[in-house]
């Protein structure tokens, strides 16, 4: 078998979360529960991005539905193993119903993007006006962790990182493997040529449909993992900062590789918990700003970088190989 | 009555800002979504200079002349790149830029809200009522700036160059346009209106770092409601969006009525994509 760069860095990846376990404490256990949830996060968004090239703008919307479904269930005791597939359901439905607006013939992807985007804010407003039943700004906070069915206890931080790490490394080979399946090449086939996709006898809008309906399901459960870890649900789950960096994570990550996007958003995570609140005001200007420097001279991510400068270093040594020997005229491209 | 005039000043603020979106959008496809940051400089350009005691009147035309700098070097140095981009790249690299600026702003200024007095404080009595004159001559100068934005783009030499690339680049571009000198151009006016937008709303609302967020996503909704076909449509959509929003804000409260106008955005989007004075849909 040819050695492949992406298996070998899952297989790094996976035996770091394996030896964290086993070695690290508590707090060092949350923080990363937390990177590998965000980490799943971004792989979905890479699947509407980088394979149905669906840009999300307003992917916090499905992430704050599913943290403010747990927040719920936590809160109250109801049964997680019914709210959150419900709360992935409701997230599910209301992508569908944007996408059916946003997706219509005449409008352009611009529109399924903003309008995601505009109700994400206007979310973010109700979370914090409806304060009776969202908490208000502070949110809900202080919840406990989750008992599956009454008997799964998984307020230890051990179990409770046994399970999440089981939950995201199965919705990612899962992600993984659909995109590999005969839908993940209609999936393509829509990105590359929406007419002749549909001249094949694909119907594409339901291959849209489908594709934003998966996606906000899991981004719904990202999120709901993410307060089963951390206790709380608060407004700015569905704000601009929450939309922002997952777009960021995944054209810092290469979008269409599902795995590089999901190193990156795990790596930057963690960075990010160990810096002072101080050193996230710079650290999210930096952000920004890597995000033009990527979007404009990146456009494979980081991991695209070898071969950028592996053309440039084709292209120098052509010059000089072409003054040192004015007779030849063509060359290497 | 009073309700009829605030929805028109923020009608016509609105429409200030999102006309600038909707000529490069209309131009070259593009969505600048650092837009919405023309408005807050020129907004902390007045606090600054205001602060400094230079009279409000001096510092909205400085503001503008900020704005308009800080466009330049967007141009210059983030969009002339991405013209030829397809795609959603560019809409990602201008919130890059966005984020960029709200971020550098908050560590300048701080994240809370800053203040500054009104340079009129009396009051008009129109229609038996009081209102303040203020927001009057605000009205009276937006009103001014898009009738001057409408007649340049139907009745000037340069209007017509600015419409016909609109409509098609490549044959503007055979009939001798410099279309590159024009969205420079387009670019630095817009947002140079935008500037002066955020110094004018200055002494009526809080100047925070993230003021353009709001307005930026509503110029959208703007732009998506009244499509790139004419020339009024950014004033049609800023109705919508502006005026009926601040209608509905008064009766059923500022979260409820943004949910409504998300409803009649995706409506109108649903059946007339290309916009609400556009040709409906085949």
């Amino acid at each position: 078998m040819r050695f492949s760069w992406r298996l070998a860095l899952a297989g790094l990846g996976l035996a770091y979360l394996v030896w964290r376990g086993l070695t690290a404490d508590l707090y060092g256990l949350d923080i990363l529960m937390v990177a590998v949830v965000f980490g799943m996060y971004a792989s979905a968004v890479d699947l509407a991005w980088g394979y149905a090239g669906i840009l999300l703008l307003g992917s916090a919307l499905f992430f704050g539905i599913g943290a403010y479904g747990a927040g719920f269930a936590l809160d109250r005791g109801w049964e997680p193993l019914l709210v959150y597939p419900l709360a992935m359901a409701c997230a599910s439905l209301l992508a569908v119903v944007i996408g059916f607006v946003g997706f219509r013939r005449g409008a352009s992807q611009v529109h399924f993007g903003l309008i995601g985007l505009a109700l994400s804010l206007v979310f973010e407003r109700i979370a914090v006006s409806e304060a009776d039943i969202t908490g208000g700004s502070n949110g809900l906070i202080g919840l406990p962790r989750p008992v599956l069915a009454g008997v799964v206890d998984l307020s230890n931080s051990v179990d409770l990182y046994t399970a999440v790490v089981v939950v995201v490394v199965v919705v990612v080979v899962a992600l993984y493997l659909l995109q590999a399946s005969a839908w993940g090449d209609a999936v393509r086939a829509v990105r590359m040529d929406e007419r002749k996709a549909a001249s094949l006898g694909y119907d594409v809008l339901a291959i849209k449909l489908q594709v934003i309906g998966l996606v906000a399901a899991v981004i719904a459960l990202a999120g709901a993992l993410f307060t089963s870890v951390n206790g709380t649900a608060y407004p700015a789950l569905f704000g601009i900062v929450v939309n922002m960096q997952a777009l960021v994570w995944v054209a810092l990550g290469g979008a269409g590789t599902l795995l590089g996007p999901l190193l990156v958003a795990t790596a930057l995570k963690l960075t990010e918990s160990y810096l002072s609140d101080a050193a996230l005001d710079y650290y999210q200007l930096l952000l920004g700003l890597a995000f033009v420097v990527v979007v404009v001279a990146l456009p494979a991510g980081l991991g695209g970088v070898p071969r950028i400068a592996r053309k440039h270093a084709a292209l120098l040594l052509d010059r000089r190989a072409r003054k040192a020997d004015p007779a030849r005229l063509g060359g290497r491209r | 009555m009073q309700l009829a005039l605030n929805a028109l000043t923020a009608t016509s603020v609105l429409a200030l800002v999102a006309v600038g979106l909707y000529i490069v959008y209309g131009l070259v496809g593009v969505i600048n979504m650092a837009h919405g940051e023309m408005l807050t400089i020129g907004a902390y350009t007045a606090v600054v200079l205001v602060g400094a005691n230079v009279p409000f009147w001096l510092a909205i035309v400085a503001a503008t002349a900020v704005s308009a700098l800080v466009g330049l070097a967007l141009e210059a140095g983030v969009l002339r790149y991405l013209y030829g981009i397809p795609g959603l790249a560019t809409l990602l690299a201008t919130w890059g830029v966005s984020i960029a600026l709200q971020q550098a702003l908050r560590l300048h200024f701080g994240p809370s809200g800053q203040y500054i007095d009104a340079p009129l404080n009396s009051t008009v009595q129109l229609f038996g009522e009081a209102y303040p004159a203020y927001r009057l001559v605000l009205l009276g100068i937006a009103v001014c700036v898009l009738g001057g934005v409408v007649y340049t783009l139907t009745r000037t030499t340069v209007g017509i160059e600015i419409r016909a690339t609109m409509d098609d680049r490549q044959k503007a571009e055979l009939m001798g346009i410099d279309t590159r000198r024009l969205l420079r151009g387009a670019v630095v006016a817009g947002t140079a209106i935008a500037g002066l937008a955020g110094a004018l709303i200055a002494p009526i609302t809080a100047v925070t770092p993230l003021m353009g967020l709001d307005y930026v996503v509503q110029s959208f909704l703007v732009v998506m409601v009244g499509g790139v076909e004419t020339v009024l449509a950014p004033i049609a959509g800023a109705t919508l969006v502006g005026g009926i929003g601040s209608i509905a804000t008064n009766a059923v409260g500022a979260t409820w009525a943004q949910i409504m106008i998300l409803l009649l955005v995706a409506l109108s989007v649903y059946f007339r994509p290309n916009g609400l004075v556009g040709r409906p849909a085949q």
